[in-house]
């Protein structure tokens, strides 16, 4: 088929749903070869965005997959903002894999060109035109993640990982398993940009915890940033949740030797070895680009050793905080524990003319207004959320092949081995 | 153990709790273990003299290896002696060993049973402990009575403790504790407390070891002295009690246990130390402990346990001495515990921070206020973690769900063609952090 023929051909036939199905059917078999500039330069002169969508969309990816990964088609950047920015939201979604591939090539083609930026609002509004529900996580979140990172604007990804997401159907959104990893990795970022860690911590989690039979080299960066993040949070890294898959965690060992080394000197009282471990694992963590966080991890560190002191003491010389923290002198001490005071991380005062700290105990009576409401959101929430259970349970409990196995498992010993019967079985035998 | 005050220490006496196995092994052990000549000589010589008479050749010219002549000719090998000696040992096992094949052709079970203890007490004597163990566990298929099987699992309890082996010695007490009757015979269940007791001691779990050997009356008396001496329970008793029980528990198992009183009545020093302990006699109770610490050290079953349990006294001592006060000093509280402020200090510290005391430390005016948690905020705490929590895993439980239903699983070869190797860049650019 030549360019003019393939024009034609899809601007005869988008007009129907019968014909626009014959035009898919087209499309998905033969396959077009021409050269980019040809087919950008046809389609730019004889379809429209919003009636012939799906054609646009084929002749886009066909044209856009050429020349990557070292150059850029600027042509082609424009024409996907067109159509992205008004496109036919039916006719995208009967192909959504074809869509979102275009979506992938156009963030591709927008950071080679070095203007991310200029496509972080085509693809937002094609999300949300594309996307049937805010809880559905699409491929498109991960491009747009991917771009809000590398151009630091975290904000413009808040709006959608403010909605908690809940479901992945491929059958919208074209979704597979590595867009979903993209997501929670892309998405964990954002989060340690705006110092968010316990909600990266849960975003790497869907990450390290998606069901998975082999290991991908994003799990593995996220395992990572995981450990890294535990460290600052929590103190300690203690292990994966169990409904991790077995290849995830036998990755610990392998991949991450250097970050359990750290957590493992991190966790010991007294921590002695900390400094030693982390400078010679330096060029694991600088390979890993989380040069950032572990200075984070050690910082964090020597804070919790002064949290530590205010449980113990209730006046110590910061001559004596130096020495238990393990800081350089007197004047690192007040320094920190000046920072400290200012973050709320804890309560005391100093004495600067007796060289004395006084800790205090927290105020925090759990009194306030705040804690009323934050106790009835997440009570709210977590009705939601059993809500959404218990449906989840009602579908699976409906569904043929649950049932079919459970009933093979209740009835199979039966049919294998009539001389076995299951103690279960008995007693429903008994009188 | 018995030890002076004047740091001489009477091996004769201590050794007379003994028999056979037992006197020897303390013997060799405090030899090898002491650092003053004199002391080794002695336990080598009485160990020589026990051995002297004994079928344990092996042991027998290895003691007087060691003593290297040092104590003149009376102590140096006689080899036609032993190689007589060892001629008898070998008679006698041949004559059990054919004795035996005869009853086992003609099934006659005690008969077995007896020759297989016999060669079983043959095989100890002669310090051969695996045979010895094997002949005693072989009897086991042919015990007919209760008093039979409690015979059977002393002796493998006993062979066992020599081993080193504390796990078939928990087995057979056990074993031995189930069989009817044995709760009628005071001595055995005695000697299998002192047993238990002494496997818990070696596995660590001092509180058991405690509750097993303040159960043990005095009636034991020397009947177990080819284990271990009264003594030796009266002082395992009362440092694994120290260290492990609170006040009340003190005051049960042992301030009010008539029958251990007796016990403990056969080393007075060890009975001050507790009753000091009792009476908040710190100074005095921790000095006595420091002062019979090497002696304690030359015990064979405590030695290793010695420095364990002396800190876990001390740190009892220190949480019940702060216990009741909302405030102390702590330069007063310091030469109570032998020691300067600062190394109090430390010490509190610790075990404020392993939340053994609720306290916290005025470091400036150096005294140690009691703090009481404040449990409405904890549970506060703890219970908007929770909330947060669960949050977090049903998310991540109904997304799992979610790709587990559409079936998206990560796969080593992607089923479909895009995106099959990773661009460059997504790798190393890691964002901020």
């Amino acid at each position: 088929m030549t360019v003019n023929q393939l024009m034609i051909a899809i601007k005869n036939s988008s007009d129907t749903p019968k014909k626009l199905a014959q035009l898919l059917q087209t499309l998905q078999q033969s396959s077009i070869n021409e050269p980019a500039p040809a087919l950008l330069q046809g389609l730019s002169q004889t379809l429209q965005t919003r009636s012939h969508t799906l054609g646009i969309v084929y002749v886009l990816v066909a044209a856009g997959s050429q020349g990557l990964p070292q150059q850029a088609n600027p042509q082609f950047v424009t024409l996907c903002q067109y159509l992205l920015l008004e496109f036919d939201v039916d006719q995208s979604r009967m192909a959504p894999d074809k869509f979102t591939t275009l979506c992938h090539l156009y963030r591709e083609h927008s950071i080679l060109l070095n203007e991310p930026q200029a496509a972080l609002q085509p693809l937002r509004i094609a999300l949300t035109n594309f996307q049937a529900s805010h809880e559905l996580i699409t491929p498109i979140h991960a491009d747009i993640f991917q771009i809000c990172v590398l151009t630091k604007c975290y904000s413009m990804a808040m709006p959608l990982l403010a909605h908690p997401a809940y479901d992945v159907d491929p059958e919208i959104s074209g979704m597979t398993a590595r867009d979903f990893l993209l997501y929670s990795y892309y998405g964990s970022l954002i989060h340690i940009g705006r110092k968010q860690y316990s909600e990266a911590i849960g975003m790497l989690l869907h990450s390290i915890t998606a069901p998975a039979m082999a290991t991908s080299a994003i799990t593995i960066a996220a395992l990572k940033k995981y450990i890294l993040l535990c460290l600052i949070q929590k103190g300690t890294f203690g292990s994966l949740p169990k409904y991790t898959p077995s290849q995830v965690t036998r990755c610990l060992k392998a991949d991450c030797q250097a970050y359990m080394d750290l957590a493992n000197a991190y966790s010991a009282d007294p921590a002695t070895k900390l400094e030693e471990t982390a400078a010679k694992h330096h060029q694991a963590f600088d390979n890993d680009g989380n040069m950032g966080l572990l200075q984070l991890a050690l910082e964090a560190h020597t804070m919790r050793a002064v949290q530590r002191l205010t449980r113990t003491y209730m006046t110590l010389s910061l001559s004596d905080i130096a020495s238990r923290a393990q800081l350089k002198g007197a004047q690192e001490a007040e320094l920190l524990v000046l920072r400290m005071i200012e973050a709320g991380q804890i309560h005391a005062s100093i004495d600067d003319s007796a060289g004395m700290v006084t800790f205090l105990e927290d105020p925090e009576q759990y009194y306030g207004a705040e804690v009323v409401d934050r106790l009835s959101k997440q009570i709210a929430l977590s009705n939601e959320l059993s809500a959404r259970v218990q449906a989840a349970n009602c579908q699976v409990s409906l569904d043929k092949a649950y049932l079919q196995k459970t009933q093979m498992r209740d009835f199979g010993p039966r049919f294998d081995d009539p001389g076995e019967i299951s103690s279960e079985q008995q007693m429903v035998f008994q009188p | 153990m018995q030890a002076g005050a004047d740091q001489q220490f009477d091996l004769e006496a201590y050794s007379a709790n003994y028999t056979s196995h037992a006197k020897v092994n303390r013997l060799i052990f405090i030899a090898n273990k002491t650092n003053s000549v004199p002391i080794q000589l002695e336990a080598l010589r009485i160990a020589a003299d026990e051995l002297q008479h004994s079928y344990d050749t092996s042991r027998y010219s290895e003691v007087c290896r060691q003593i290297g002549g040092r104590l003149g000719p009376q102590y140096v090998i006689d080899s036609a002696k032993l190689a007589k000696k060892q001629l008898e040992a070998e008679q006698k096992h041949q004559a059990l060993d054919n004795e035996l094949n005869g009853y086992k052709t003609n099934l006659i079970k005690n008969s077995i049973r007896m020759c297989q203890t016999y060669m079983g007490d043959h095989a100890y004597n002669r310090g051969n402990l695996q045979d010895a163990f094997k002949c005693y566990v072989r009897t086991r298929d042919y015990c007919s009575t209760a008093k039979d099987i409690t015979q059977m699992c002393l002796n493998v309890i006993k062979v066992a403790i020599e081993l080193n082996n504390y796990t078939h010695v928990q087995n057979y007490v056990s074993k031995a504790e189930s069989t009817p009757d044995v709760q009628k015979d005071s001595i055995i269940s005695t000697k299998l407390k002192c047993a238990a007791g002494l496997a818990a001691l070696k596995e660590k779990k001092y509180k058991a070891a405690a509750r097993k050997f303040t159960d043990v009356s005095a009636e034991l008396g020397s009947s177990y002295s080819d284990v271990m001496s009264v003594q030796d329970v009266a002082l395992y008793g009362s440092l694994c009690s120290l260290a492990s029980c609170d006040r009340q528990e003190l005051k049960r198992t042992i301030i009010e246990n008539f029958r251990y009183r007796e016990v403990l009545s056969t080393t007075p020093e060890v009975r001050d130390l507790v009753y000091d302990f009792y009476s908040s006699k710190y100074a005095a109770c921790l000095s006595t402990l420091d002062r019979l610490k090497p002696f304690f050290n030359l015990d064979i079953h405590l030695s290793t346990h010695v420095n364990t349990l002396c800190s876990m006294v001390r740190n009892r001592a220190l949480i019940q001495y702060s216990t009741p006060f909302t405030s102390v000093n702590l330069a007063t509280m310091a030469p109570v515990f032998i020691t300067d402020v600062s190394a109090l200090e430390k010490e509190l510290a610790k075990l404020i921070q392993d939340k053994q005391i609720q306290a916290r430390i005025d470091s400036h005016a150096k005294v140690l206020h009691a703090r009481h948690a404040n449990l409405r905020s904890q549970t506060f705490q703890a219970a908007l973690q929770a909330g947060d929590e669960y949050l977090q895993e049903t998310h991540s439980l109904l997304l799992r769900s979610s790709l587990m239903r559409h079936d998206i699983f990560q796969r080593a070869q992607m089923p479909r063609g895009r995106g099959m190797q990773y661009p460059e860049h997504t790798m190393q650019m890691t964002g901020p952090g």
